[in-house]
């Protein structure tokens, strides 16, 4: 499901989580300007990841932040370039663009790589968790975020169904 | 007051009364016209505040389509919306960031200026002030505190949620404070979501009121339910707050009239929307209605006291001249009429209104009439006088002439009851001879049969003579009372009264003697008389005796006859003739004229007179159908006038004369028919001494009965009979047997008997007769019925 992301916190040292094989894959996003739009709306990342703004529209773009985990301006820039911006501090990164009002999205920054965006049909998967105690957290930028505690042991696959209030436009999942 | 006003002349009155109607007019006119005008004003503010409530509606929805344009624009800026995203994030996380609302209050502070909007504000997402900025010295208030909950604001409801129920659109009306707000209020949206509101607010303030007012003509009032929170008119009393309070403020409302203190406004409200607390903010725009009807009015009123007044004065001049003028005829026709009036002479007889108004022309008409009419009345009234005087004249005459009619009737009527009298004593009289007659034919026949047989010479014979000489005087007086009576019967014929006289002149000589005159006159071409010729001459006689009585030391008498009628009439127009007896003795005194006709009345000494002679005379005449009067005069003679009706012949029967006294004899058979025996005795006595053969009957019966069987030379009848009458008996005789001679006798004739009329042939005798009367009659009635026969005349 867009815009909706579930991931992982550890209720104790986040050392064992961040230090997994899978964190190169979210050590690196982005999210190109597209018909003045930033696509996707929401990006997780693992903590320290750089994310590439490139612009692919005709007209410029101002791609900036006011957020405390990461406040920048990239300053305008034309079609064909790309500026990035690394996230060291975890937090939500919200993202404007001083040139079109209208354009938004968010950078979710996370303590490790632990997290998932659902399905159309509401469903996710996170494999390769170590066994033990975590906080799963299910997040919608307009809705409060929903944490529920699970256990994870070896060879059983532990379940948490969310149900996220969205506000009207966004789809809910599990 | 009044009534030297009701005494007044007309022309003031007419004057005062014009100049009171204009004046009334005039403030009619006026107070019509300044209602109408304050009516005009009225409407004509209520179109132009409508008109101004639309402006200014418009103009209000204007500015705040403006706020709300400046406040979407504002809206639209990204700075706020990345710092609303920003800061919600990082709230939702737990980090407020102080950081953010300063660089929003910053962003808000720079922007506002341009807004042209008093105060900008930001809500949260749930409609908690965010930040706010007011512009100092506008009156918007100081900044709302953040925090501030708008939730409750239904245009923040609306923005916040396009769903939420919201009538007054996104713009509302806030109290900060003192302050009043329009604010119009946008959503601020972010990727599609509302993250919350951004309120331009605008002050409602004095400054808001005074910029209304400059486009609009009149007070402004601004209110927030029953409070005025700003406006041009200082101080407004609750109960003018109230009325509007209460009134309907739709869009649209209607204006309507609102007094404030002196003035009176016409008031149109422009809705500006709602206070959180539910008031409705009004306002107001008021036309001041009074100020402008009066400054409207005033120049009128003016306009017309000037010539208001002018138009009474001139209305009661022209009233005052106009009656003047049309006076002036009228006074002229009542001096004319003091003057006279057309009836005095030497003053003109009409009034000239030929030049004068119609009303005076009809005026005057009208009075030339009236006086016309007098005129008429008068004409009419002398006329009448002297038809009345006339009439009087002959009312007068009538009344003499009825005087005098009255007089002659009391004559008439005194005439009438002297004939009553004599007819009454003549009945009487009458009756009583009838009897004696018979008693004296008895005395006298008997006496003269005695004397026949008495010895001549002898006393015997002296004894009858007496007795039949006292028989004779008795059947005298009989015979007159039966001629004063009218109960003998006359044998009238027609005579020449002239002839008459002449004949027996020679006896009224002798019976005047010597120391008498007697004198005849007649005239000419006399007219005949039907009378008994006996019966005349003793009338005659009977005057000339009582004539020499009246004149016993001589005179003269003069008789005379003449026609009555016009003079030298003749016997053919002559009305009746008279025969004057005139004496010249003593004279009738007039208290005994009327008596002089009744029997037994004589002025002679006792044995000198009857007192039967006048009696006769007037029974005489009255019988024959003439009429007696007496002319006389003490010492101056005494006229007897007699006048009898005029016949239509000349024819003279010539007077009869007495046979011889040798009594006639004769051999035939008579008819005796009398019911009184002594009578009938002494009648077959005598005739049976002439020689006659006698046959006697009581009744006509028996005579009819005795004359069957006889061949009768002579009837001797009495008139009356029991049953059948001495004529019904000559009647029916006649109708059985030839005619023989006829002699009918009687001493009375009565009514029945006056019916008759007997006929010349049959020979009347009367009663009493003597045996030597009855002889001669009947001999000469058979020797002249030796040829003609009889007939009786009669019914």
């Amino acid at each position: 499901m867009k815009n909706l992301v579930i991931y992982l916190e550890a209720s104790g040292s986040s050392d064992a989580l961040a230090s997994t094989a899978r964190a190169d894959s979210a050590r690196h996003g982005r999210i190109p300007q597209i018909e003045e739009r930033f696509t996707p709306h929401v990006l997780p990342v693992m903590q320290g990841a750089t994310v590439d703004f490139p612009n692919e529209d005709d007209v410029f773009h101002n791609v900036f932040s006011l957020s405390s985990a990461k406040a920048f301006d990239l300053g305008r820039y034309p079609r064909g370039s790309s500026k990035s911006v690394t996230f060291n501090r975890t937090g939500t990164v919200q993202v404007f663009c001083h040139i079109h009002g209208d354009m938004s999205a968010v950078v979710l920054v996370l303590p490790n790589p632990y997290f998932v965006s659902p399905d159309a049909s509401g469903h996710y998967t996170l494999d390769g968790v170590p066994e033990g105690d975590y906080t799963i957290v299910g997040w919608h930028e307009r809705a409060r975020a929903v944490s529920k505690r699970i256990h994870v042991s070896a060879g059983h696959p532990a379940t948490a169904d969310f149900n996220i209030p969205v506000p009207p436009g966004e789809a809910a999942g599990h | 007051m009044r009534t030297a006003l009701d005494r007044a002349s007309l022309g003031v009155k007419l004057g005062v009364f014009s100049a009171l109607v204009t004046a009334a007019v005039v403030l009619i006119a006026l107070s019509s016209l300044s209602l109408q005008v304050r009516n005009t004003t009225r409407a004509r503010f209520a179109d132009e505040l409508a008109r101004s409530q639309r402006s200014l509606q418009q103009l209000e929805e204007g500015k705040s389509d403006q706020l709300q344009l400046a406040a979407s624009i504002v809206g639209k800026a990204p700075s706020m919306r990345y710092i609303l995203e920003t800061w919600r994030s990082e709230t939702a996380t737990g980090t407020p960031r102080a950081d953010l609302v300063s660089m929003l209050e910053e962003q808000l502070r720079d922007v506002l200026p341009r807004t042209g909007g008093d105060m900008l504000l930001v809500t949260d997402e749930r409609g908690r002030v965010f930040v706010s900025q007011s512009r100092s010295g506008t009156g918007a208030g100081t900044s709302i505190a953040r925090g501030t909950d708008l939730a409750t604001v239904p245009a923040v409801q609306l923005a916040l949620d396009p769903s939420a129920p919201s009538d007054s659109g996104h713009v509302a009306v806030l109290r900060n404070g003192p302050a009043l707000l329009q604010v119009a209020v946008q959503p601020l949206v972010s990727g599609g979501v509302t993250v919350g509101a951004l309120a331009l607010g605008r002050t409602l303030d004095s400054s808001y009121v005074a910029a209304a007012q400059k486009r609009f003509d009149g007070e402004v009032l601004l209110t927030s339910g029953s409070d005025v929170v700003a406006g041009t008119i200082a101080a407004l009393d609750s109960a003018t707050r109230a009325r509007l309070a209460a009134r309907d403020t739709a869009a649209g409302a209607p204006t309507f009239t609102l007094p404030i203190g002196d003035e009176e406004y016409v008031a149109a409200p422009v809705s500006l929307g709602v206070t959180t607390q539910g008031a409705p903010v009004q306002l107001w725009m008021l036309a001041p209605l009074t100020r402008a009807v009066s400054a409207l009015t005033a120049p009128l009123y003016r306009g017309f006291a000037l010539y208001g007044t002018f138009a009474v004065l001139l209305a009661g001049l022209g009233a005052a001249f106009a009656a003047r003028s049309v006076l002036r005829p009228f006074h002229q026709f009542v001096a004319f009429l003091r003057g006279g009036a057309g009836s005095t002479p030497g003053m003109p007889q009409r009034f000239d209104a030929s030049t004068a108004a119609v009303e005076v022309r009809s005026l005057n008409q009208s009075f030339e009439v009236l006086m016309d009419s007098l005129r008429d009345r008068r004409r009419e009234l002398e006329q009448r006088t002297s038809e009345l005087a006339a009439a009087n004249v002959v009312l007068t005459d009538e009344i003499s002439e009825r005087t005098r009619v009255e007089a002659a009737l009391a004559e008439s009527e005194q005439q009438l009851r002297q004939s009553q009298k004599l007819e009454a004593i003549g009945t009487l009289a009458g009756g009583i001879a009838h009897d004696f007659n018979n008693l004296i034919t008895v005395i006298s026949g008997y006496g003269q049969l005695a004397l026949m047989h008495a010895e001549k010479g002898s006393a015997t014979e002296d004894d009858l003579k007496q007795v039949i000489e006292a028989s004779h005087r008795a059947a005298t007086l009989t015979h007159q009372l039966l001629a004063f009576s009218r109960k003998q019967v006359l044998q009238p014929t027609v005579l020449d009264l002239a002839e008459v006289v002449d004949n027996v002149a020679p006896m009224l000589q002798r019976v005047l003697g010597e120391q008498v005159e007697l004198r005849v006159h007649h005239g000419e071409s006399l007219a005949r008389v039907r009378a008994d010729r006996g019966q005349l001459e003793q009338v005659l006689l009977n005057l000339v005796v009582n004539a020499r009585d009246a004149m016993p030391d001589g005179g003269s008498l003069e008789v005379r006859v003449q026609n009555v009628g016009e003079a030298g009439s003749d016997w053919r127009s002559a009305t009746g003739v008279q025969l004057v007896v005139r004496d010249s003795g003593s004279g009738i005194p007039a208290d005994i004229r009327d008596r002089v006709f009744e029997p037994f009345f004589t002025t002679k000494e006792v044995g000198k007179g009857t007192g039967l002679g006048l009696s006769t005379v007037y029974g005489i005449v009255r019988q024959s159908g003439g009429t007696i009067e007496i002319e006389s005069a003490t010492g101056m003679g005494t006229s007897f006038i007699i006048t009898l009706p005029p016949v239509d012949e000349q024819a003279v029967v010539a007077g009869v004369l007495d046979d011889p006294m040798d009594l006639p004899r004769g051999e035939e058979c008579i008819l005796v028919v009398e019911d009184e025996d002594s009578v009938r005795i002494l009648a077959r006595r005598t005739l049976v001494e002439r020689g006659y053969r006698v046959l006697v009957a009581r009744t006509a019966e028996e005579a009819l009965e005795i004359a069957r069987g006889a061949s009768i030379d002579l009837l001797l009848s009495d008139i009356v009979l029991p049953k059948l009458s001495g004529p019904q008996l000559v009647e029916r005789y006649l109708r059985e047997h030839p005619a023989p001679a006829l002699v009918l006798m009687s001493g009375y004739a009565d009514d029945r008997l006056a019916q008759y009329e007997l006929d010349a042939s049959i020979t009347f005798l009367r009663k009493p007769f003597t045996p030597a009367m009855l002889a001669r009659v009947v001999r000469n009635s058979l020797d002249a019925v030796q040829g003609s026969p009889l007939v009786l005349h009669g019914e």
